[in-house]
């Protein structure tokens, strides 16, 4: 579910690629007034004493990975816009998006979900050629062109097949281009009206947006308009993972955090090497 | 003919103490023999009919207390901050804690539908005393990574952790209750679950 939270998010974040410079500059100036909750964060930081607390140890807790969950220097950026993503989320997408499935069928909005997805392959393939993985861009364009001459891109024939060669979409993008690049992941950032993301992620995005044929080749309203309504078609997976995630928590910036952070992680889209890529060089872990 | 009885009995009374001398379960096998035991009973049609579920409803709540480890989640939630709870906050944090985590996901049980769970493998850690079993559980033709991190107590294997996509309960819990910790005390924070678990268990009967 939470995968699809995420997939969704990417989706949406994707449709709003055009505005993304402008929350970058915000991204630069929250950087420097918010430079005391991070100091907060650093003296909160859990140390390691070897003393005994109840069968706690090094196995899971209190270790570097763990404090990297609660990097968060520009949480007063962060916080104002959790909490008006949230009142986006729960007062105008949930309500929409409830009217909007009782009047079309799930059938339907699983073959926009895959239209979409299959119009964005552009995106998918230019990204794995940026990262060496010339491989995964032929599958993409394989795929892409066996759905829409099947469906003209209705359908997700291709994964009805079973594959020769992985398939990873998840990776596909630019966020994780510039990670295998080497650039560092960057802290926690919450992207208005989109979700959350980290400093890289946002930067990756914006260089997505370039990467859309439809950008170029229609009007940016009507690509816009597109690309929301594409992402708003598949709002129900991400609200309702969501809603998972936040109503058992005391605290939900906190818990959507660590959620967002422990996943992005699980999926290895924080790495600044993808796995692969260290496999081509063996040499390099070994120093 | 009173050796043989006395033959008989002795062979009789060793066999009966056998499962106590056996090997002891691995982690692994433990998780799988819980979660088999736990599926099977949701399994049981009469789980379906208002009749049959309390019953097995309370069947299934003893497996889960076997086989996950309360008084470790509490403790593992609450971090380093536990040696400053009183015995009495302890215990007090554990019940309002239990009662928060049954009160989330006791619903979700409801919803079974013959999902499957395939065990994909082992990580141990921490000098071979706690195991990550890792399986995968596959539901509306999806496939979502779950693990149990797992310890060994008084004998047996329990469950201190579980991880969902790589999100773990206890660390997304910690990371909350230190910031609460940061600016209050114990009891508030023992209220404040005390609270949301209350607020969990309204929600569950509004929505019925």
């Amino acid at each position: 579910m939470q995968r699809l939270f995420f997939a969704a998010l990417l989706a949406l974040a994707l449709a709003c690629g055009t505005a993304c410079s402008a929350h970058k500059d915000a991204a630069a100036s929250a950087e420097g007034e918010l430079s005391a909750p991070a100091a907060q964060v650093a003296s909160a930081a859990p140390v390691d004493d070897g003393e005994d607390y109840g069968g706690l140890d090094d196995y899971d807790d209190f270790n570097e990975e763990d404090a990297a969950l609660q990097n968060d220097p520009l949480e007063g950026w962060n916080r104002f816009w959790f909490h008006v993503n949230d009142w986006f989320l729960q007062y105008v997408v949930k309500p929409l998006h409830k009217g909007y499935a009782f009047i079309v069928p799930e059938k339907i909005r699983s073959g926009i979900s895959n239209f979409a997805h299959n119009v964005a392959f552009p995106v998918r393939m230019a990204n794995s050629l940026l990262q060496g993985e010339f491989a995964q861009a032929g599958v993409e364009f394989d795929r892409s062109l066996v759905n829409f001459m099947v469906s003209l891109g209705f359908a997700d024939v291709a994964s009805q097949s079973r594959p020769l060669y992985a398939y990873h979409p998840e990776t596909e993008n630019f966020d994780y281009t510039l990670g295998v690049w080497g650039v560092p992941d960057g802290p926690y950032f919450i992207i208005p009206f989109l979700g959350p993301s980290t400093v890289r992620g946002a930067v990756g995005e914006t260089g997505d947006g370039f990467m859309k044929p439809q950008n170029y080749a229609l009007d940016w309203e009507v690509s816009l308009a597109a690309s929301t309504f594409f992402s708003f078609n598949n709002a129900d997976s991400l609200y309702k993972a969501y809603d998972q995630i936040t109503e058992s928590a005391l605290e939900p910036y906190v818990a959507l955090r660590n959620a967002y952070l422990s996943m992005r992680r699980h999926q290895m889209l924080n790495m600044t090497l993808s796995s692969t890529a260290q496999d081509k060089v063996p040499e390099v872990e070994e120093q | 003919m009173k050796i043989k009885v006395f033959l008989l009995s002795l062979i009789v009374f060793s066999l009966a103490a056998l499962p106590a001398f056996a090997a002891p379960m691995t982690a692994r096998q433990t998780a799988e023999a819980g979660a088999e035991r736990i599926l099977g009973l949701l399994s049981d049609p009469a789980f379906k009919t208002p009749e049959g579920k309390p019953a097995i409803r309370a069947k299934v709540e003893e497996e889960l207390l076997n086989l996950f480890d309360f008084e470790e989640f509490s403790t593992r939630t609450v971090g380093p901050t536990w040696r400053q709870f009183t015995p009495q906050q302890k215990e007090d944090f554990k019940t309002a804690f239990t009662d928060l985590l049954r009160n989330t996901y006791i619903d979700t049980l409801d919803e079974y539908n013959g999902q499957k769970v395939r065990f994909t493998g082992e990580v141990s850690g921490g000098n071979g005393k706690r195991v990550e079993v890792q399986m995968e559980f596959l539901a509306d033709q999806k496939v979502y990574p779950v693990a149990f991190r797992m310890l060994e107590k008084n004998n047996r294997w329990v469950v201190y952790d579980v991880l969902i996509e790589g999100i773990s309960m206890i660390k997304n819990y910690r990371d909350q209750f230190r910031d609460i910790l940061n600016k209050n005390n114990p009891q508030e924070l023992i209220d404040r679950v005390k609270v949301k678990a209350e607020e969990q268990k309204n929600k569950k009967k509004e929505e019925k």
